[in-house]
């Protein structure tokens, strides 16, 4: 039976291969030539290999640098930037390289848009060049169309998608969220009694140096100082206090304000930075200075799950009083949540979460809706065009953090999975088929 | 061939079953004390109800590195027996056994200094007596240690306070704070231990002897001492039984065992187990279960065996003349016995499953397990069809390794613990992990068969065409599978992590390494589609793809804890390094000009 498999049968392989090149070449002219090269599968080749090596460095990359900064710099970026330190902190992981070597410097590498978007050209270069309909086609086509939704909905995902935490105590009804990664510096004046008047300084402003000026602001804006994170020290004795940026809690306990490096995307404890923006606010149109504030995210109750409170920072301007406060951006629906109940089982004998269950109140005058939904683990609340999971609790369990994700490209990776998973059945079945019944006959 | 041979794997199987049928026997030796019986008795710990056999292994191995120990006789004896003793003695009285069982592994010479202990290289295990001398010493260089910031311990620190640990583990047995083993009498009630029964016990045993006494009118104080220790110690027994007569119980099993009444001790065990049967709180079918389960180790015997099998279809490739090794005898058994071990591997994967109530996929030992069973399907899968004797190899020796390497993984402490809520869903961890680590078998074994190819083709004169052929094909086959899986398991993650935080993919190390297996698997498909690879191509390839699942299955964590643990000095990242090492060496091989293979002359023509 060994003996007859060694017949020269069909190589498989062979089958598979476009047609030669050659041919394509004589009979037409530069347009199509110029689009072989586009569509060769060489060009494939290498295109996979520089993104296994985008995707690693990234990888590494994560050791010294939060996610969303590599997300932004590597697999959002036309070309990154790939600092040789990568590869030091590489072989100090693996290859007990001294924890003091440094590298300085970094080299350019096409980053993930690029890559991408060179894939996807050649994807449909290929299928312009090779397309015919057939029986033993329809897997590829299956896959590599799944494959086109699925890069498309990382696209979509990458300009579109919106992350954010809505932060609600139990009995509280609140219809903001607050957006994960970006902050704002807002200025508040509620000397109307009705409403607040609310003036932000989005994040992006608000880099070293800089001197903000605007019409609707109170003041002029001098930015001295700004971190990408920062931790709580404390609380502080009697004898630590009198170091700088200490502050005061509304319980009169103590705490410093520390700069920080970005947490580390490979970090197993992370939590979300806490940046830190240092201002002197200045007279509209003068040097006056009319006082200097440290802000951080720490005193945002939100984003420490309203453990300390730190009593609002206020400026006075002209007469008028305004709250000042470094929070994340704001975006304000057109429902509100609000938190009924929240429960948080334990396995017993441990501090393992076995479920977290918030049960919330909906309400959107608008559209007449108001109902009661349970939001768990797996079990998400998707309205009006957002999604909102069980994300975390407070520490005393009177209150609950709900994710809220608004992303329009969010069924694509559905389909593409379907897509390609069903392609590739179709297309390994055919040859496995075949390879079976070749078998049998030998 | 001679007629006899038929039967050669008739009587391999043969005697491998009856072997399993001796292992699996429970000891049942009644002049003795049956442990083995006492190890069923459930307790509460890590949020789950287990034997406590499944306790006293789980803490010996965090403790000593290993799940027996060796008494002061030096005879091997099963963690169970140390758990008693443990229980049974106290710090004060130095004739005690537990005390001098040389069970505390310290291998950090600084932390042997500070307790004026000698090395003792190979064992590196000393007893709590040896060290009761430096204590002092000992609590301060903790209280220094404590003093530094987690991330800024030095080795020395961790190791010092590490050691505190097992011995504060060991302390909370012998005063029998741990483990909760006394049960409570409605399902969701709390399990107590046997101090915290004692600690009420006693409140209200001398609470009754100074009622009784003011009822009589006597002074306490002035009684005989013997006559006033027997009296609390009647009121305390009495306390206890009201209080929980399961206690009770278990206090008397003890002192049968410290007494060494072998009889009594057995009939207490029983009436107890009985009695237990029907407590809601208990699930007796499964912690039995579990106490067999250890004592069987059927995992342990699957890797054994897959080294059996490797050996036998090894043996029975080299006696096979030409290309017709799949009828070899010797072959045969290996792909029986093989087949015999998956059944016994099945089994364990049941078991634990039924156990966990959860898919067999829940952390990275079971991964491991996972992935051996894979890989030892796959390849049977492919002598099935191939008959060649090579599909033996396929699944003897990546099935052992990825065994081998559960066993490390398992490390110390239970191996079956609750998981977070987060991975609280049984629909994707069935899916999704479960189909992914598949990707990551096909991917390794691909890989392996890649191997094959290069060390036949260089080392050995015996390649041919034929032979090379077959294994390029199967190696393609295999890779196409794996893409599938590979390529479908990360999607399904990707999906499960939509539905938990609405992130369909976020870049992070684990996902980012899964992602690089599904594009380098299709790299080299489409490497071999483009013609840039012929066989030798995809071989080496393949074997990249060993390094690539490396890389995703172990190396992407090891990022996260080699920057906080101290330096380089993790055996996970060795294994890496290591597997990486011979991967590396085994691509330059493949690389070699053909002129300096040993099959070149019966390769001529293949590039």
């Amino acid at each position: 039976m060994s003996k007859t498999a060694a017949r020269p049968s069909t190589n498989i392989t062979a089958a598979r291969l476009p047609a030669p090149r050659t041919t394509v070449a004589r009979k037409v002219g530069p347009v199509r030539q110029c689009l072989a090269v586009a569509a060769s599968l060489r060009l494939t080749v290498v295109l996979m290999a520089l993104s296994i090596v985008l995707v690693f460095l990234g990888t590494l990359a994560q050791v010294d640098q939060g996610i969303f900064t590599v997300l932004h710099r590597y697999f959002r970026a036309g070309i990154a930037w790939i600092p040789f330190q990568v590869f030091v902190r590489f072989g100090q992981v693996f290859f007990g390289v001294s924890k003091e070597t440094e590298w300085h410097g970094a080299f350019p590498f096409p980053g993930g848009w690029l890559l991408g978007g060179l894939l996807l050209a050649n994807l449909l270069a290929a299928h312009l060049v090779r397309f015919r309909m057939t029986w033993k086609r329809s897997g590829i086509l299956l896959i590599h169309g799944g494959l086109v939704v699925m890069m498309l909905g990382e696209l979509v995902t990458g300009l579109f998608a919106v992350e954010s935490k809505m932060t609600l105590a139990i009995g509280e009804t609140v219809g903001f969220v607050d957006v994960t990664g970006k902050v704002e510096l807002a200025f508040i004046d509620s000397s109307d009694g009705k409403n607040d008047h609310v003036t932000v300084i989005p994040g992006s402003l608000l880099r070293e140096g800089s001197i903000i000026q605007n019409e609707k602001l109170p003041v002029d804006v001098d930015v001295v100082e700004v971190a990408s994170n920062s931790e709580l020290a404390g609380p502080l004795t009697e004898s630590q206090a009198s170091r700088p940026d200490v502050y005061e809690t509304t319980d009169g306990a103590l705490y410093a304000v520390v700069k920080l490096s970005e947490a580390s995307g490979v970090d197993p404890n992370q939590r979300e930075d806490a940046p830190l923006v240092r201002v002197t606010f200045k007279k509209k149109g003068t040097q006056q200075s009319v006082g200097s504030y440290l802000f951080t995210l720490w005193f945002y109750p939100n984003f420490f799950l309203r453990q300390l409170p730190f009593a609002p920072q206020q400026v006075a301007v002209d007469g008028k009083t305004y709250t000042v406060a470094l929070r994340p951006q704001r975006i304000y629906k057109p429902y509100e949540v609000k938190l009924l109940d929240f429960k948080h089982g334990i396995f017993p004998g441990t501090d393992i979460a076995k479920d977290y269950t918030s049960t919330v109140q909906l309400t959107d005058p608008l559209q007449h809706e108001d109902r009661d939904v349970k939001i768990y683990m797996n079990n998400p609340l998707r309205y009006a065009g957002d999604t909102l999971y069980q994300s975390g609790f407070f520490p005393d369990d009177g209150g609950s953090v709900l994710q809220v994700v608004r992303n329009p490209g969010w069924e694509m990776p559905y389909v593409s999975c379907a897509m390609v998973s069903v392609g590739m059945l179709i297309h390994f079945g055919i040859h496995l088929l075949g390879f079976l019944r070749r078998q049998v006959r030998s | 061939m001679i007629a006899w041979s038929r039967f050669v794997p008739w009587i391999v199987l043969f005697l491998f079953g009856a072997f399993v049928g001796v292992v699996a026997a429970p000891p049942s030796d009644t002049a003795k004390m049956q442990l083995y019986e006492f190890g069923k008795i459930p307790v509460q710990e890590s949020g789950r109800i287990k034997p406590v056999d499944t306790l006293a292994r789980t803490t010996l191995m965090v403790i000593s590195n290993r799940q027996t120990f060796k008494d002061t006789k030096d005879t091997e004896q099963p963690a169970i027996k140390w758990l008693l003793d443990v229980m049974v003695s106290n710090l004060q009285s130095r004739e005690d056994a537990a005390i001098n069982y040389k069970v505390f592994r310290i291998e950090n010479i600084q932390v042997l200094d500070l307790l004026g202990l000698k090395q003792r290289p190979g064992s590196w295990r000393y007893s709590i007596s040896e060290m009761a001398g430096k204590f002092k010493e000992f609590d301060t260089a903790v209280r220094q240690a404590l003093d530094v910031n987690e991330k800024k311990r030095d080795l020395y620190e961790t190791k010092l306070l590490e050691l505190r640990k097992h011995i504060d583990e060991y302390m909370k047995l012998m005063e029998r704070l741990e483990p909760h083993i006394v049960p409570p009498s409605t399902a969701d009630g709390t399990w107590q231990s046997l101090s915290e029964i004692d600690e009420r016990a006693r409140v209200l045993a001398l609470g009754r002897m100074k009622a009784e006494a003011e009822k009589k009118k006597i002074d306490l104080l002035k009684q005989p001492q013997d006559q006033l220790l027997g009296q609390f110690h009647d009121e305390l027994q009495k306390a206890r039984q009201e209080i929980s007569p399961e206690a009770q119980s278990l206090v008397e099993i003890l002192d049968y065992y410290q007494t060494g009444k072998a009889d009594q001790f057995n009939q207490a065990v029983a009436d107890y187990l009985a009695r237990v049967g029907e407590n809601p709180a208990c699930d007796m079918t499964r912690t039995s279960l579990e106490a067999f389960f250890n004592h069987f180790e059927p995992f342990y015997w699957s890797t054994v065996f897959y080294v059996m099998v490797f050996f036998l279809a090894v043996v029975g490739l080299l006696l096979s003349v030409g290309w017709n090794a799949g009828a070899q005898p010797l072959c045969q058994a290996a792909f029986w016995l093989a087949a015999f071990t998956m059944v016994l591997h099945t089994f364990a994967l049941c078991t634990r499953m039924y156990l966990q109530g959860r898919p067999p996929v829940t952390n990275l030992y079971s991964a491991a397990v996972w992935i051996s069973w894979g890989c030892v399907g796959l390849g049977l899968t492919l002598e099935r069809i191939y008959a060649n004797g090579i599909g033996n190899i396929v699944a003897a020796v990546p099935g052992f390794l990825s065994m081998f390497l559960a066993h490390h993984l398992a490390g110390s402490g239970d191996t079956l613990q609750m998981m977070q809520a987060v991975l609280d869903t049984n629909f994707w961890l069935a899916t999704h992990v479960t189909v992914v680590t598949f990707g990551y078998v096909a991917t390794v074994v691909a890989g392996f068969i890649g191997v094959l190819y290069v060390l036949l083709g260089v080392l050995t004169p015996a390649l041919n065409r034929d032979m090379a052929k077959v294994l390029a094909q199967m190696t393609y086959g295999v890779l196409c599978f794996a893409t599938l899986l590979s390529f479908t398991g990360t999607v399904l993650g990707g999906i499960w992590a939509d539905q938990s935080w609405g992130r369909f993919w976020g870049w992070d190390p684990k996902e980012n390494g899964a992602l690089i297996i599904v594009l380098w698997n299709a790299l080299t498909l489409h490497a071999r589609w483009a013609g840039i690879i012929k066989q030798r191509g995809m071989a080496v390839l393949s074997i990249v793809g060993i390094m690539v699942t490396g890389w995703s299955f172990i190396g992407t964590n090891q990022l996260g804890v080699g920057l906080h643990a101290y330096g380089f000095n993790n055996t996970l990242a060795m294994v890496l390094v290591v597997t990486w090492g011979i991967c590396l060496a085994l691509i330059v091989l493949g690389m070699l000009p053909m002129r300096w293979w040993l099959s070149r002359t019966t390769l001529t023509g293949l590039k």
